[in-house]
């Protein structure tokens, strides 16, 4: 195994307490990337995050030893609203470094710090949090800790979303933060995933014009099997479901859509999920 | 007079099994008088449902009405709103109290909540008519048929608790709140808590316990007190400056002010239903022999006072 995906977090746009999504979680997005060494990166910081320091604080992220790398896919509130909460940010010495996007008028660190302002948040400002904050604004390739990380710029409906390819010790996974307006497999999409063992896609584009009915679902899904059959990636991991998607519902939609699929698997994401790649 | 919790959770939202029972989703408490005036405190994630709710009647039509009266402008308190399905509707009125704070309008700090690159629904789509009041403590404003006197509290940046006199009844909320015992939080943001701590005989110190008079005439007699009870005192002891009380508070200000039923609201995250219920049960025995009735707010709970 090279690497261990967790997730933390598959809902999409505002948490949903209640029993009717306790199976598949109702925090907003927060998945873990792990290689052998418990080397670890955090894509996104939805409510998700929350859950994920629990079992941070036992280790160097405790003492003020921690070094986290974070990478947003974009900055909607789902992938960013775990921050103020997330308690490894609040302790001295830490070291948090933020790579994602930005917009034509502000940083990274500029649109983070917007979530901490006094009208909003009782730490008034960013600087207040306690750990050292570092964003990157994103490049094309990284490579650090025996992670190596291409990046690309995915327009979507409502925002521009970052899509990652995370390798190590030979395995790929491909994250694709949003799922484009139709069927059609832009050909730089292709080949950015092309070769993959793994692609995690979301399930929801969550334009807000779409009725609680439409069937977003089954055609993100669509759009993922069709793209790992071109792509040649085995394996398909599922998440962001709107809020809306009730655990049963979400069971009749997966089961609807990967019906008859038997050349790639699909997984569904659920809080808690661990897959190996 | 018909209080409903949606949400009593402090912070953040709590979703999973171990808090289902008193519920997950952030302050939101729907208020229903006789005359079928629409109140709702505090818009946290589960103004979410409460839409939904509402827009099986007169919302769901384009003819619904109500007030959203806001204590404060924290993300907890304010972050349903966006997902408010009855603004969503031409027609329904929508009237946002709030306190008036210099250089940050009530309107622009909500909208502000619905910009690029933060949210993929623009304030500007709403279809209601959303209308934007700033009060301040002390100044009486009538709400339907109810009279509501605003009440300074102690929180980062300013926080107003509301009295809801309406139907012969009382009802007070309160949250979020730090005691006014040992710090004043205003407009600063307080690193180490000593540096708030108001000296004996100070301006600052008459403002304390001129503030903490006006809480208690806020509660007076009232037949329901929702109040900030987040903290146990242990959690207290080393985090007065983040603006939350704890139940030995609240009670000592419900005794003094005559009321008859605490509701103790904005729980921790971490506490569990387990843990919740021996919280309640805990305090309920400290006012056993007391008038004051002591209860935990539960999400889905419908009270008539």
């Amino acid at each position: 195994m090279a690497m261990k995906l967790t997730f933390w977090g598959v809902r999409a746009e505002i948490p949903t307490p209640g029993t009717d999504y306790v199976a598949y979680g109702g925090n907003t997005c927060c998945v873990t990337v792990e290689g052998d060494d418990d080397s670890q990166i955090i894509l996104d910081a939805g409510t998700g995050i929350i859950n994920l320091a629990k079992t941070l604080l036992g280790g160097p992220c405790g003492k003020g030893q921690g070094r986290l790398e974070i990478l947003l896919s974009h900055t909607h509130w789902d992938r960013i609203q775990g921050i103020p909460y997330f308690i490894p940010a609040f302790i001295p010495g830490n070291q948090l470094t933020f790579w994602g996007p930005h917009t034509n008028k502000q940083g990274l660190y500029e649109l983070l710090d917007y979530q901490m302002h006094k009208e909003y948040n009782p730490i008034f400002a960013l600087e207040n949090i306690g750990s050292t904050i570092r964003t990157h604004d994103l490049a094309s390739h990284q490579e650090f800790d025996g992670w190596r990380i291409d990046a690309q710029m995915v327009p979507q409906r409502t925002i521009v979303s970052v899509s990652y390819r995370i390798e190590r010790d030979g395995a790929t996974i491909v994250i694709l933060g949003n799922v484009p307006e139709s069927l059609d497999l832009t050909p730089g999409v292709v080949e950015f995933c092309r070769g993959a063992d793994l692609l995690l896609h979301d399930s929801a584009a969550c334009d807000p014009s779409e009725g609680p009915d439409e069937n977003v679902e089954g055609h993100a899904v669509q759009h993922a099997i069709t793209l790992a059959r071109v792509a040649q990636i085995p394996k398909v991991a599922l998440t962001y479901y709107r809020p809306h998607r009730t655990d049963e519902s979400l069971d009749r939609f997966l089961t609807e859509a990967t019906a008859g699929v038997d050349d790639v698997e699909v997984i569904s994401g659920r809080e808690g999920l661990k897959i190996e790649v | 007079m018909t209080i409903r919790f949606w949400g009593v959770r402090g912070s953040y939202p709590v979703p999973g099994a171990d808090t289902a029972r008193y519920g997950g989703n952030t302050s939101c408490v729907e208020v229903r008088l006789n005359d079928g005036t629409h109140i709702i405190l505090d818009a946290g994630s589960g103004i979410r449902p409460l839409g939904h709710a509402l827009m099986e009647g007169a919302f769901g039509q384009g003819v619904g009405e109500a007030h959203l009266l806001i204590s404060h402008t924290h993300w907890d308190h304010i972050m349903g709103f966006p997902f408010f399905e009855p603004a969503n509707v031409s027609g329904n009125r929508l009237t946002i109290w709030g306190r008036k704070r210099e250089g940050y309008p009530l309107k622009d700090v909500f909208a502000g909540q619905q910009v690029f690159p933060f949210s993929n629904r623009p304030f500007d789509n709403f279809k209601a008519d959303l209308e934007f009041k700033e009060i301040l403590e002390g100044e009486p404003f009538s709400v339907g048929g109810a009279k509501v006197i605003a009440v300074h509290l102690n929180h980062p940046f300013h926080d107003l608790g509301y009295r809801i006199e309406a139907d012969g009844k009382i009802l007070s909320y309160v949250t979020d709140t730090s005691p006014y015992e040992d710090i004043l939080l205003e407009d600063e943001f307080v690193k180490d808590p000593n540096d708030a701590m108001p000296a004996i005989g100070t301006p600052a110190a008459e403002r304390q316990q001129a503030c903490y008079d006006s809480v208690i005439e806020s509660l007076k007699d009232a037949d329901l007190a929702i109040y900030d009870t987040f903290f146990e005192p242990e959690g207290y002891e080393s985090r007065p400056h983040w603006g939350h009380s704890t139940p030995v508070h609240a009670i000592e200000s419900c005794k003094k002010a005559g009321v008859k039923c605490l509701a103790l609201f904005h729980h921790a995250p971490d506490n569990t239903d387990a843990a919740m219920d021996d919280v309640v049960a805990k305090y309920q025995g400290e006012v056993s022999s007391d008038p004051l009735e002591v209860l935990g707010a539960r999400e889905g709970e419908e009270l008539t006072l």
